[in-house]
């Protein structure tokens, strides 16, 4: 596994180890000097001693001097003796600093150890000569021991001057060491500096740059420029935030290739104008709706091509106007403008034009106009023959009705056997025959009619049915529940219908329950107000729910209960014509529910 | 110095060199405390050029030297084996180079007994002619080499 790297650690390391170096060139040059400074301590003792025997030697010679002179009479007066102790005292001070200073060399301390006793023997002598009036002052004696002293003291002299030489050149010759050792030093650390450096460059150098890259591509807007990871550092980190940034962008942004691309693709003329109307860009359907190279498109006018001038048209809405080619043919387009800066934010003073060609669209719309006349023609034709045929139809039913009823007014009791029950029968046929028309008159005036949508009181309305219901059947035990408040929009006459028909269905298809059941209520289904008519009669299968609102369509006999068989059917053409919605849940023996919505909106 | 001493000395002086010139030996002298008996050319020349320091007994050797007449002649050229100016050279390398001076020189034969006399380690030559004091004795020489 590759140990995560990072800068700042690099940076530590390269500040320790520079750290590190400066810290052994000092130690380097403090050992390099060191030689020389403890030399030059020697040194400096040395040159101490020598002088310090120097002054020995000159208080030993004038001591020695004052001496003989004192000595000239073989005895020394107090005075005398006060001086040469003082010179004496003298003496031995400088051989105490002499021998402290030269512990260190033996051959010369031992020198002025025996240069000491020489002196103390040689005081002792003259003490005893000048002391005793017995003995004579021996000078060459005097002589001989100072000579030795002497001779001793130059002995250390030479010595010291001998060392202090050889130590002297010890230290001049190396005197350059310390400067060698510190130049040396400091180009290994000049050089390991520079590499550490050289690392840390290169560690950062190739990753920014290309980072650099990556971004410079990013700008100019290739959003699938993405930086190389080359380490798991902190630019590493840098180069990996900025793939993703990177990644973002190009999901959430769409490049030009992508809008150009989409451009091309759409269905619709794309035209970018400059403030004054002037083509700057068009896609490739432009170019092929209007006949022109996309080179002459550019730079043209929109006047040149479209009828209407697109300085006139207010932005973000759709104008309706002729187009023409280059040909000269004329289209008719649907046009509109809209200013790009709303759209991005930028003062571009561009504009934004899509021309769509509604030519199709405009045949088709006049073809289904056509259509709609033929339709509606054809229509008026059928329901003006149905009226004129049941109208007409009703003229030779009332003669058959009348001369049938006359005939069994006339000749009703000559008739023998059956043949009274016949003609009763064609009665009753021709009877119903005349209600069947009056229903596809009704149901042909119900589709014609004008309306005149109002505010309806549906309660009171379905209220009155009721009585009126109750008194043509006073003994008919019903429970009717009617819901109060209830309020539409409606046609009064048309909506009269539709109660009666659906509140005398329920009336009527209860009449084999001993105590129906009549609700007229109002309820919310999926957002919308729905009316109900609910009866606890005979009901029906749903298979055959479909064919309930058929003209002529039943689902009982006439036997079982009486009716037309256009009374759904109307209701259902008077709730189409309200833009509502009819429908019908039913159990066999357990009842129907009838649904229905109205939406017409007031007149 | 008075002139009488001066004449004394001159005379002196004189004299001895008229008993130099007759008798040419020397002998070597020591303190009477001394407890050697004789001594080798060899030993004399290692004493007179300072090489031997001490005596058997420890003292310190004191070698006294003559100053220049027929004597010290003699000394240099029977013992040492050089010539004066050639000692003087020595001397003088002695003193640059090992930081030794050369042994005092006495004049007369009495000064010379004198120093031995006062010194235990010291030695000293003086003329055969001489008549020794009572604290100097001779040191007898081995032998001369020839």
């Amino acid at each position: 596994m590759k140990q995560t790297k990072s800068i700042t650690r690099s940076l530590t390391i390269t500040i320790a180890v520079i750290s590190l170096l400066l810290l052994l060139e000092v130690i380097g040059i403090g050992l390099a000097s060191r030689n020389t400074l403890e030399g030059l301590t020697d040194l400096h003792r040395m040159i101490q001693v020598i002088n310090q025997v120097r002054n020995l030697r000159q208080v030993v010679a004038t001591r020695t001097q004052f001496l003989k002179d004192f000595a000239r009479d073989n005895k020394a007066s107090a005075e005398e003796a006060v001086i040469l102790d003082n010179i004496e005292k003298q003496a031995d001070d400088l051989f105490v600093v002499c021998l402290q200073l030269s512990t260190a060399h033996k051959e010369v301390n031992s020198l002025i150890a025996e240069a000491q006793k020489g002196l103390l023997e040689e005081r002792a002598l003259s003490r005893k000569m000048l002391s005793d009036p017995n003995s004579i002052f021996e000078s060459t004696v005097i002589d001989q021991i100072i000579l030795e002293v002497q001779d001793s003291l130059g002995k250390v002299q030479l010595v010291l001057s001998k060392d202090s030489d050889a130590l002297f050149e010890r230290i001049f010759n190396s005197r350059f060491i310390p400067l060698i050792v510190a130049v040396v030093l400091a180009l290994i650390f000049l050089v390991f500096a520079l590499f550490m450096g050289y690392r840390l460059k290169r560690q950062i150098d190739l990753p920014i740059k290309n980072l650099i890259q990556s971004t410079k591509q990013l700008a100019e807007g290739n959003l699938r420029a993405r930086a190389t990871i080359y380490d798991v550092d902190e630019i590493g980190l840098l180069a990996h935030a900025f793939n993703a940034m990177a990644g973002t962008l190009e999901q959430s942004t769409v490049s030009r290739g992508y809008i150009e691309s989409i451009l091309e693709s759409m269905f619709n003329c794309i035209l970018v104008l400059d403030n004054k109307g002037t083509i700057l860009t068009v896609n490739r359907l432009t170019v092929q709706t209007f006949g022109y190279s996309k080179t002459e498109l550019i730079g043209l006018s929109m006047k040149a091509i479209l009828h209407e001038d697109v300085e006139l048209l207010d932005p973000n809405s759709n104008i309706e106007t002729d187009a023409y080619t280059r040909s000269g043919r004329k289209f008719p387009v649907l046009v509109s403008v809209a200013d790009l800066d709303e759209q991005a934010k930028m003062p571009s003073n561009l504009r934004v034009c899509v021309i769509q060609d509604i030519s199709e669209s405009k045949r088709l719309e006049s073809e289904i106009k056509e259509r709609n006349l033929a339709l509606s023609a054809a229509n008026q034709e059928l329901e003006a023959f149905s009226y004129s045929v049941s109208h007409d139809l009703r003229a030779p039913l009332r003669i058959i009705d009348g001369f049938s009823q006359a005939l069994v007014e006339d000749a009703g009791d000559q008739l023998q056997g059956e043949a009274k029950v016949h003609l009763e029968r064609i009665r009753a046929g021709v009877q119903r025959m005349g209600q069947l028309i009056d229903a596809v008159l009704n149901l042909s005036r119900l589709t014609r009619a004008a309306m005149t949508i109002v505010d309806l009181d549906l309660t009171s309305m379905a209220k009155t049915i009721i009585a009126e219901l109750r008194g043509l059947e006073p003994n008919r035990k019903a429970e009717v529940i009617i819901q109060e408040g209830m309020h539409a929009n409606g046609d009064l006459v048309l909506m009269k219908v539709t109660l009666e028909n659906l509140i005398g269905n329920a009336w009527k298809y209860t009449s084999k329950k001993e105590v129906a059941q009549i609700e007229f209520g109002q309820t919310m289904q999926d957002g919308l107000e729905v009316f109900y008519v609910k009866d606890n009669g005979a009901g029906f299968d749903m298979n055959y729910a479909k064919k309930l609102f058929t003209p002529f369509q039943r689902l009982h006999t006439q036997s079982e209960f009486s009716g037309t068989g256009i009374g759904l059917a109307s209701v259902k053409r008077i709730i189409h014509r309200h833009a509502g919605t009819i429908w019908v849940e039913s159990v066999v023996g357990e009842g129907t529910t009838f649904y229905f919505t109205l939406a017409a909106a007031p007149t | 110095m008075t002139l009488r001493n001066c004449i004394i000395i001159i005379t002196i002086m004189l004299a001895l060199q008229i008993a130099l010139a007759q008798s040419d030996d020397i002998v070597f002298i020591v303190n009477a405390e001394n407890p050697a008996e004789k001594l080798t050319v060899a030993e004399i020349r290692d004493f007179y050029f300072k090489r031997k320091r001490r005596w058997n007994s420890g003292e310190s050797i004191r070698f006294m030297d003559r100053t220049n007449g027929p004597l010290r002649e003699k000394f240099l050229k029977k013992y040492i084996n050089k010539t004066t100016s050639d000692v003087e050279l020595f001397w003088i390398g002695q003193k640059l180079y090992s930081g030794d001076s050369a042994p005092l020189k006495e004049a007369s034969d009495s000064t010379t007994m004198r120093f031995v006399g006062s010194l235990k380690g010291a030695i000293g030559y003086v003329s055969e002619a001489t008549v020794l004091r009572k604290n100097v004795k001779v040191i007898k020489v081995e032998s001369v080499e020839e």
